[in-house]
């Protein structure tokens, strides 16, 4: 059994007007790599920001490492290696200048190790500029190498793919990957981008209106996702009315596809039937639903076909 | 775990590394520059005070003293002091007995109201028993004329308020000046004129009120007999002693040319005339402040201020007791004025050479207006800054409380102060030195208007510093509080500046008005309870005039407590403000 590294419980954030963070409660285990997808304003960041202590907990605790944030935040906070939103450093100082900064913050950082996540970020020959001369990625990269200075145990990341283009998000989760394996670090990653999450989470938290509304492991994703059969035709609007009426499953329309809520034992029947029907039948294919489908679904709650007929 | 010392150590890196450091520094040895350039002190002043006896030979100053323009008059001075103290005892120890007064209008207003009935009621017949109001009328006032004459004038002028009573005043002795009690004839003229004058009874109604506000003076028996013996006797002796030092040197210079021609003698024996003056000027003093002291001293101050004897209105307990101390001090350890350096008129000379102190005194004045200036815009920076910046959020997720960041960046910006008031005080001490030398004379110095002690010229100067120290410590947490109080961190950095030129250019024309007085801003200057009452700024760079007069109730506790209340308040607001808040 892996250690919990990070223990959310019953968290909640209340600010006069609204509640942002409604009792939210999960773990991160050692080495897992842990997502929390939302749209924009699920209170994602606002997560993220009472783990860091930048805000206040209105009630519930969190625990990372054994320790406390309300009651032992020094002690918490240790373990903990962030970049909440995009990474601001000082500007008038070199990456150099601004990493030994926050070195000399911490007990016994030596000048390698800041080598050392110098050398692991890649930006050893722009490392002695001012930080105000970096491009996003490189500010990117220089807050990763903040962050990984004290050697955390957990690494939190609030929109880390934010203003990256496609190239620096596919390094970015291979680096992720790497570290998360090779220092056995745990990382909690936020997002709204539900490919990103798919690719690079071991777990993912779907949090919508301050709500953990699941939580699935991306394995299990792949092996509960529903499968849907899939029947391309000539009127799929007609043919789908039909079968619905017929059988009474959820139907859905993807271009010349219906698409049946149903499981592929049921495609004889199907056939028959649209056959029986005079329908002609181009091509049937299963389908799985996807993280995104999934992610969907749960956000929005009403995914009937009827309405759209 | 983390002491908020290693915040204290990044803050000084981060400091010290911004580009607005350059300019900082660039401006600070300007600023050096300029002070070396502008300072030109007056030559100290306070020889106005001394006989500056004429004479180029000893006989010829000898000769000089002892005449009308000098002797004479010093010795009239002592003289008038004993008459006075003398008048005092006769009178018994109350010399104004307001119950006797208000005492003595309300009978005459009785008789005068029963003069009108009678006269109202009178025909012929009736006439006698109205001649013997009338006289009963006449001799009332006759009385109280007599009651009033034997106060001194002076002293009830001090009493009496403002509002137009003056001529009340005037008119009740012009009044009692013709009333006399000789001859028949002259008598019924005299009553006639009186009666017409007081026949609006407005006028005694007046007089009574005038009476009414009247505040009863008493010095206690004790009080004058102890200054007969312990100032003027010894004065009157020592003064004696000077007269027979002055008497020898003169006899030695009589029959010895080569003496009555040396300049030492003749320095020396003006130096005994400049003494004998000053003496008698302690002993004069002492005696008059002690007196005033008495009399007025417990009074409240703001009551004061009504009185429309102006002197009195100006009455400054606080400056008056430091003006005491001083004279008894230099009167019981047989001291002169010029004996002691005075550092406590700003652009001036302290001694009767400018040194080095004078420089760096002037200097570090607006030297440190500059520094605080930096403190201020550094501090106010500090928090507000850094949560605009973004920069905040990278540094609350280390593991230090939030309490102790704020403790951090406080200390962080108090050092940076510390650090150039350093770079400061070493440079002018340099040029200083180099310019003008490091001699000195002790400095006098009185505490809290009440106790005074020597110190040497050094001493005082790292008493100076500790207390700019505290003017930094100040205004740095103010602009830490502001900086925290604020989100915007434009706003807090000007509100942070406006509020400290504010008070450091205009502070000192509200320093009159007790509600300026009392606030921290007019407190945090504490130097000025050292013995700087007395004396005003003669001009500093550019106008800049941190000080103000202390108020004439306030001591050194008070204002200590002041600052140290106003600090204790706004440093808790601040951490608890920053401990409470979300970062964005």
């Amino acid at each position: 059994m892996a250690n919990k590294v990070l223990t959310v419980s019953n968290l909640t954030k209340k600010y006069k007007q609204r509640t942002a963070v409604d009792n939210v409660s999960f773990d991160v285990y050692e080495g897992e790599i842990f997502g929390l997808l939302g749209p924009n304003g699920a209170g994602k960041t606002t997560i993220i920001k009472m783990i860091t202590g930048l805000a206040k907990i209105t009630s519930g605790d969190i625990t990372i490492c054994g320790y406390s944030v309300k009651s032992n935040f020094e002690k918490a906070i240790m373990n903990v290696g962030a970049i909440i939103e995009t990474p601001t450093l000082y500007s008038y100082m070199s990456g150099k200048q601004n990493l030994k900064y926050y070195a000399n913050l911490y007990k016994g950082i030596s000048k390698q190790r800041i080598d050392e996540v110098i050398e692991l970020v890649g930006l050893k020959d722009r490392i002695n500029d001012k930080v105000k001369s970096y491009s996003l990625g490189m500010r990117q990269r220089i807050g990763i190498a903040q962050a990984l200075l004290h050697n955390p145990k957990i690494l939190i990341l609030d929109e880390p793919t934010n203003g990256l283009d496609p190239n620096g998000i596919l390094e970015m989760r291979h680096f992720l990957k790497k570290i998360a394996k090779s220092n056995k670090i745990s990382i909690l990653v936020s997002s709204h981008i539900l490919s990103e999450m798919e690719l690079l989470c071991n777990t993912v938290a779907i949090i919508d209106n301050g709500q953990l509304k699941q939580i699935r492991s991306i394995g299990q994703v792949a092996r509960t996702a529903k499968k849907k059969i899939a029947i391309k035709v000539n009127y799929p609007n007609f043919a789908g009315k039909l079968l619905m009426n017929k059988f009474g499953f959820n139907v859905e329309l993807a271009g010349s596809n219906v698409i049946c809520d149903v499981e592929e034992s049921k495609i004889p029947q199907i056939t028959q039937f649209l056959i029986s029907k005079n329908i002609p039948i181009f091509g049937i294919n299963t389908v799985t639903q996807s993280l995104e489908q999934m992610f969907l679904d749960i956000v929005n709650n009403d995914n009937k076909f009827g309405d759209n007929l | 775990m983390n002491s908020f010392w290693k915040i204290t150590r990044g803050e000084l890196d981060k400091i010290f590394v911004r580009p607005a450091i350059f300019v900082m520094t660039g401006f600070f040895v300007l600023a050096i520059v300029v002070a070396a350039l502008m300072f030109d002190p007056s030559p100290r002043a306070d020889s106005a005070n001394f006989a500056n006896v004429d004479g180029k030979t000893v006989v010829e100053v000898y000769s000089n003293f002892d005449s009308n323009q000098h002797k004479k008059v010093y010795d009239d001075e002592l003289a008038n002091v004993l008459t006075m103290l003398d008048f005092y005892s006769q009178n018994g120890t109350t010399f104004i007995n307001k119950k006797d007064l208000t005492d003595a209008i309300s009978t005459i207003s009785i008789t005068y109201d029963d003069y009108q009935r009678k006269t109202a009621l009178s025909n012929t017949g009736a006439m006698d028993s109205v001649i013997v109001v009338k006289n009963q009328l006449v001799n009332q006032i006759n009385d109280l004329n007599k009651k009033y004459k034997t106060i001194n004038n002076s002293f009830l002028q001090m009493f009496i308020t403002k509002n137009n009573n003056e001529t009340t005043l005037n008119t009740l002795n012009d009044l009692l000046l013709t009333i006399s009690i000789n001859g028949d004839e002259q008598d019924k003229e005299h009553h006639l004129h009186i009666i017409d004058t007081i026949d609006d009874h407005k006028f005694i109604s007046n007089l009574a009120n005038l009476f009414s506000k009247i505040e009863d003076v008493q010095i206690d028996e004790k009080t004058i007999s102890v200054l007969k013996s312990d100032y003027y006797e010894v004065a009157n002796t020592r003064k004696i002693a000077i007269e027979n030092e002055i008497n020898s040197i003169y006899a030695s210079a009589l029959t010895d040319t080569s003496i009555n021609l040396n300049e030492k003698t003749i320095e020396e024996i003006k130096t005994l005339c400049d003494n004998y003056k000053l003496l008698i000027n302690q002993a004069t003093t002492i005696i008059d402040d002690k007196l005033l002291l008495e009399i007025v001293g417990s009074k409240n101050t703001a009551n004061l201020s009504n009185l429309s004897y102006t002197e009195l209105a100006k009455f400054n307990k606080y400056k008056t007791n430091e003006d005491l101390t001083r004279n008894i001090y230099y009167f019981t350890n047989e001291t002169y004025s010029y004996q002691y350096a005075n550092v406590f008129q700003s652009n001036t000379d302290s001694n009767y050479k400018t040194n080095a102190f004078d420089f760096m005194y002037y200097a570090l004045e607006f030297l440190s207006f500059i520094i605080v200036i930096f403190c201020v815009v550094i501090g106010s920076g500090m928090i507000s800054g850094e949560v605009t910046g973004g920069t905040m959020k990278m540094l609350a997720i280390r593991p230090y409380r939030r309490s102790k960041i704020i403790t951090g960046k406080l200390m962080g910006t108090f050092l940076m102060g510390v650090i150039f008031l350093l770079i400061g005080t070493i440079t002018t001490f340099i040029i200083g030195a180099r310019m003008y030398g490091l001699d000195s004379a002790p400095i006098l110095m009185i505490f809290n208007a009440e106790s005074a002690s020597t110190i040497s010229a050094t001493g005082l100067f790292f008493i100076f510093l500790a207390l700019l120290l505290v003017r930094i410590i100040v205004y740095t947490i103010l602009a830490v509080f502001i900086s925290t109080a604020f989100k915007s961190n434009v706003a807090a950095v000007i509100i942070s500046v406006m509020i400290y030129i504010f008070v450091a250019l205009f502070g000192n024309l509200f320093g009159g008005s007790v509600v300026y007085g009392y606030l921290p801003f007019a407190n945090v200057d504490l130097f000025r309870y050292l013995g700087g009452e007395y004396v005003s700024t003669n001009g500093s760079i550019l106008g800049l005039d941190f000080s103000c007069p202390i108020q004439p109730d306030s001591n050194f506790y008070l204002s200590l407590g002041i600052v140290g209340g106003f600090v204790a308040i706004i440093l808790a607001a601040t951490y608890i403000i920053f401990s409470k808040r979300d970062i964005e």
